[in-house]
């Protein structure tokens, strides 16, 4: 019978200093697609997984930029080019007037950008995980705090890791079918 | 003058303070009106917000839960109306389309309009058959092609939903067929001598109808004919009878005038051949050039007049001082003798005296005196004799026959008949026009006399006091709807044709009711006018339809002008002074009130909103009063108070009237009509109450006695208050806001500095801008106000709102400056209480090229278009009133309320097609009329032209009658307006805020006599 395919290995701890202990061995070990899952927030577990950069800023920007300039270049076009009206005998391109176009575009710009580009980079919306097929991680919602290690990464090797996880003393160690 | 000088009323004004504030600035500070010179609260109110009372925007007593209850009554009452059945009604289509009428290209025809018997020349466009608005006929001597508030309003008038529309037959609904079978068995019982018969008419200067009415008493010789009309020429001609032996016309050349002295007479807009008057009077006020000779007058009157404001000396004096102040002129000049000379009027100096008396003979055939048309008769003789003195007749003026087809004294013909009635000698009376109950002397006792008639008939406008006396009352035609033929101030005879026929079926003309009389009857009133001339022209068959044609085409009658007669005039009646009146005495004047006449136009909307010159009183007369002489009697403005004249007694509010000639107070007749219409029924108050026949114009003796309660005026004269005295700014900027709204200088400081009116820091504030300024290429519109010319008389306000739909809004809105003018006379005084200098400023949009209002609409509903033109979009407009707040001329006007009439089905004929009519919440603004330029840019177009110049005239300029405003492309250096805008009088309003404004003004020069000291 041919095994299934394994999404990575589940370490269920008591504590999150357990988590945070566990988390830290295992990066240091050399594991970098590591994952860990708590009930509440964990002070210092995103490092302790790893994690060190995000590109979300860049994103802001050029989603603030782009607001920008769609305000400005709207206003530009409605007013000089469309449909150009004498106001007051100021010139057409009277840009002071809209400055609160272009600043409002660009925060809704940068605005929109940062809410999507994190949900994007986050690949959220995500409808199904394969950790929901561990029956207990169900507790990680209530008490209990996982460890993931992916069988994507590089020094991913069933029984070794298996065996490593099990050093950190966890409350038992599951495997993850995709 | 606060009653409780511990509790001023803050809105009061204390005359103290603005004399001692007029002291102290001296004889060069402007002042709008005495609220001003007095900071009350109102006054602030208005200065520091354009519109004061909107926060409380629903009028009193209606509260926002009141205005949704009646939003939903009217709700459910528009659900009820929709549930009837409408009436079938059948429309026709046109199988054959009347010739000459192309959809949307309006038709002008020319006609004639009367008032008090003297005809005024018009066009009236008529828009699809409908007349909408009246210009001034230019072939017509009387007009020139401008025109007064009284034609420009009349097509109000004809559209009145309150004119009676059915013959009325003892209060019930009758019919004309029933009528005319009436007056056939009167005229039965009359024959064959007609003792019993007695008809009274206003002035008739119609020849066609004098003639029949002379048929109807040739034909019944014992029948008489009266006429009466309460502001009409019976002094005039009473004086030329005093003068010369016989009534005669006299007719004015002011062009030829260089020195014009006025007893009380404003001639240029009141009186026969007014407009005339005031083309010509204006044409020597050009000022083109220092070099220029501009005219002198010199005016000694009671009540500030236009007249009065356009003079160069002007003398408040009260009326029973005329008389006394003409004849010592007339001695200075020597006509008749020096007695009486002692006994002067105390507001006149001799050395003043003697300086006009030098003037005028100096100006020996070139010089004028005019006598009032409310000035006895010796103050006319007197002026006849003194213009034959200086030689001036035939020069200046000459002499026609009368240009009544009946001269007859009014009140003493109305005395006649009041007689007859009284002693029962009267059967039938047909009353013609006019309306004797409300404005006959009140000694007469009308109403009771006319009770003793058997027979009562009433034909007028509208179903009045008199109408409702009588028996039978038919509603008179409208003179657009009528034919008819009148005589101008110099005898041409103007054909009246009608411009659509009857709106009502019961209207019928005095023709067609005189006619019933006659062998004739039944013949339809263009038959009767068209016969008449027919039988008296040499013309004959085919050449008589060609004159005939060719007359309703011109508007008159060619070549019917009176030809001058050859009078001299008599001095011996010199001697026959009046008695001057006791010093302290007060008296009081009555004059026709400058918008509603003698109560014709009482129901007349426009007029009643008009605001009046100097005044700038709206919906109401008042006890005007000098400001001394309030003081004197312990009364200030608003007071209401009894007037009592010997036995009888009225009441009126008090009028503060800066140059208002002291103890003495004037009182315009026309107001407090009793049975008027929705409109007129209410404004104001009854002079006709203490005016008798022994003293129709002026009476001495009066009492003032207050009632102890207040009555409140809506005065428009501090509204929209221009705040260029800089009040809130700060004190290094003050110097730049200090340059005067009207600018004025002598004739001998025109000649030296010609440049006066320049603002000498215009270049700099015009460069001072970081933006490039925008290009105007091909037309670019422009207005020049010649500030010289204008005479304040307010025809181009009425015609800006007849062609521009303008809403009547009332008194109580007006009191909230809400009144809606697009144009308004701004009037200025500078010097004392006493004897101010006025100036007048007409106010429309100046289209300011940097427009402050535009750049703050968050809409964009107000823009430049690129002929210039600053353009309101009203489908934009949400009603912010910020454009308004922003502009600094206060021209902006915002409908508060839905103040158009949108439901009355007999005013839907009056708008112009071409204008929008504004529903609430809409700001709105003068436009340069662009329907009109637009429409002759379609024709220049079609044509494959440019626009020429003066191809657009603007309402406002089409309408006024000197000549003062001129519109045109400012670009084309070769037309009027440009001319005009390099002339070096011309400088703009409020320079230092470099609006640029295209509507400019031409400064104001006056040319007082050197050898006068004031």
């Amino acid at each position: 019978m041919k095994r299934k395919p394994i999404y990575g290995l589940l370490a269920e701890f008591e504590t999150p200093e357990q988590l945070l202990e566990a988390a830290h061995r295992t990066h240091d070990a050399g594991y970098k697609n590591i994952d860990a899952f708590t009930p509440m927030p964990v002070e210092g577990m995103a490092e302790a997984v790893g994690f060190e950069h995000t590109n979300l800023p860049k994103v802001v920007f050029t989603g603030g930029l782009l607001g920008g300039l769609t305000g400005f270049f709207m206003c530009y076009y409605a007013n000089v080019i469309s449909f150009p009206l004498n106001i007051g005998g100021k010139p057409y391109n009277s840009w002071p007037a809209w400055i609160p176009i272009t600043f409002e575009l660009t925060i809704l710009g940068a605005a929109l950008s940062a809410v999507f580009g994190m949900l994007a980079m986050n690949g959220l919306p995500t409808p199904y995980h394969p950790v929901f097929n561990v029956a207990r991680f169900a507790l990680a919602s209530k008490d209990r705090f996982f460890l993931c290690v992916k069988a994507r990464d590089k020094k991913f090797d069933l029984v070794k890791t298996k065996e490593f996880l099990e050093s950190l003393h966890p409350h038992g160690v599951f495997e993850i079918e995709v | 003058m606060s009653s409780n000088p511990n509790t001023p009323d803050p809105n009061s004004v204390d005359l103290a303070a603005v004399r001692a504030k007029l002291a102290q600035a001296g004889q060069k500070h402007f002042w709008q009106s005495l609220e001003e010179l007095s900071e009350t609260k109102e006054y602030r109110e208005f200065l520091e917000h354009e519109f004061p009372h909107d926060t409380a925007a629903n009028p009193e007593g209606i509260d926002r839960r009141d205005v949704l209850k009646l939003a939903a009554a009217s709700a459910a009452l528009a659900g009820l109306s929709a549930c009837t059945k409408l009436p079938t009604e059948k429309i026709v289509p046109y199988v054959r389309p009347p010739e000459e009428i192309i959809p949307g290209r309006p038709l002008f025809y020319a006609t004639s309009m009367q008032l008090a018997g003297v005809a005024a020349g018009l066009l009236v466009e008529s828009n699809m058959g409908r007349p909408t608005k009246i210009e001034g006929n230019p072939e017509h001597p009387g007009s020139l092609g401008g025109t007064d508030v009284f034609s420009q309003a009349s097509v109000l008038t004809l559209y009145d939903p309150d004119r009676s529309q059915t013959v009325i037959h003892e209060g019930r609904i009758g019919s004309w067929g029933g009528f005319a079978a009436a007056m056939t068995d009167a005229a039965g019982q009359q024959s064959p001598k007609g003792a019993g018969l007695r008809i009274l008419t206003e002035s008739v200067t119609s020849p066609s109808l004098a003639a029949q009415i002379r048929a109807v008493l040739t034909q019944f010789p014992e029948a008489k004919w009266h006429q009466y009309e309460q502001c009409g020429r019976d002094n005039v001609r009473a004086g030329a009878k005093l003068a010369f032996g016989k009534p005669v016309n006299p007719v004015y050349k002011l062009d030829k005038a260089d020195v014009i002295v006025s007893l009380d007479a404003d001639f240029l807009t009141s009186g026969a051949g007014h407009v005339r008057y005031a083309r010509e009077f204006s044409s020597r006020r050009a000022m083109e050039s220092p070099s220029s000779n501009p005219n002198r007058l010199y005016v000694v009157e009671c009540m500030p007049t236009s007249t009065g404001a356009m003079a160069d000396h002007r003398k408040p004096v009260r009326p029973s001082e005329i008389a006394g102040f003409a004849a010592r002129l007339a001695s200075e000049l020597g006509v008749g003798s020096t007695s009486g000379a002692s006994s002067a009027a105390q507001g006149i100096s001799a050395e003043w005296t003697r300086a006009v008396a030098k003037d005028l003979q100096q100006h020996r055939g070139s010089s004028l005196i005019i006598a009032g048309d409310e000035q006895p008769a010796l103050v006319h003789a007197l002026a006849h004799a003194m213009n034959a003195a200086l030689g001036n007749v035939g020069k200046t003026v000459y002499y026609t026959d009368p240009l009544e087809a009946n001269p007859v004294d009014g009140i003493e013909s109305l005395r006649d008949l009041v007689n007859d009635m009284k002693a029962g000698k009267v059967d039938v009376l047909l009353i013609l026009g006019g309306n004797p109950v409300y404005d006959a002397p009140i000694d007469f006792d009308f109403g009771p006399a006319l009770l003793n008639v058997k027979l009562r008939v009433h034909s007028g406008l509208y179903y009045d006091e008199t109408g409702e006396l009588c028996h039978w009352h038919v509603p008179a035609t409208h003179y657009l709807e009528s034919w008819g033929d009148a005589r101008a101030y110099d005898g041409t005879i103007g054909i009246i044709q009608p411009l659509i026929a009857p709106l009502y079926e019961g209207c019928h003309s005095a023709y067609e009711i005189t006619a019933l009389l006659g062998s004739d009857p039944g013949k339809s009133n263009h038959d009767i006018v068209r016969d008449y001339w027919a039988s008296q022209r040499p013309e004959k068959e085919k050449a008589f339809e060609d004159f005939w044609e060719r007359s309703l085409h011109d508007g008159i009658l060619p070549a019917t002008a009176l030809p001058a007669v050859n009078v001299s005039a008599r001095t011996d009646f010199a001697k026959q002074a009046e008695a001057p009146a006791v010093p302290g005495d007060l008296e009081i004047s009555f004059r026709p009130d400058p918008a509603v006449f003698d109560g014709r136009f009482a129901n007349n909307g426009w007029l009643q909103e008009l605001p009046k010159p100097n005044t700038r009183l709206t919906w109401d007369n008042a006890a005007m009063i000098s400001a001394a002489t309030a003081q004197r009697l312990n009364v200030t403005n608003g007071d209401y108070v009894k007037l009592q004249l010997k036995s009888r007694e009225t009441k009126a509010g008090i009028m503060i009237v800066p140059g208002h000639a002291e103890n003495s107070i004037t009182l315009h007749l026309g107001y407090g009509r009793r049975r008027a219409g929705k409109v007129g029924t209410g404004p104001g108050f009854n002079a006709n109450f203490i005016r008798t026949s022994a003293a129709p114009w002026a009476a001495t003796g009066l009492h003032v006695e207050k009632t102890g309660n207040q009555y409140y005026f809506a005065v428009t004269q501090h509204q929209y208050i221009i705040d260029h005295q800089g009040h809130a700014s700060e004190e290094e900027s003050d110097a730049a806001f200090h340059r005067d709204l009207v600018q004025v200088a002598t004739l001998e400081e025109f000649r030296a500095n010609p440049n006066f009116a320049r603002d000498p820091n215009e270049e700099a504030t015009r460069a001072f801008t970081l933006y490039p300024g925008f290009k105007y290429e091909g037309n670019a519109w422009g207005m020049s106000i010649d500030l010289n010319k204008c005479v304040g008389c307010n025809a181009c306000v009425v015609a800006c709102q007849s062609e521009n739909n303008i809403a009547v809004v009332g008194k109580e809105q007006v009191m909230r400056g809400r009144a809606m003018h697009w144009i308004r006379v701004d009037t200025y005084f500078r010097g004392g209480l006493e004897n101010p200098e006025m100036y007048y400023e007409p106010m429309p949009c100046m289209q300011c090229e940097n427009a402050p209002c535009e750049v703050v609409c968050p809409v964009g509903a107000t823009t430049h278009s690129p002929e210039g033109l600053n353009e309101m979009t009203y489908n934009r407009c949400v009603g912010t009133r910020y454009c308004s707040n922003n502009c600094p001329y206060k021209v902006r006007r915002f409908n508060f309320f839905l103040f158009s009439d949108w439901q009355t089905p007999s005013l839907y004929g009056v708008r112009n097609p071409n204008v929008t009519v504004r529903s609430r919440g809409v700001m709105e603004k003068c436009t340069y009329c662009v329907q009109r330029i637009n429409a002759a840019k379609i024709r220049s177009e079609e044509e494959n032209r440019p626009v020429r110049d003066g191809e657009i005239v603007t309402a406002c300029q089409g309408a006024c009658p000197a000549d003062a405003i001129v519109f045109g492309n400012i670009n084309d250096p070769n037309s009027r307006v440009a001319k005009l805008k390099a002339q070096s009088r011309n400088y703009s309003l409020l320079a230092e805020l470099n609006t640029k404004p295209r509507t400019t003004y031409l400064a104001r020069v006056r040319n007082p006599n050197p050898e006068i000291h004031e």
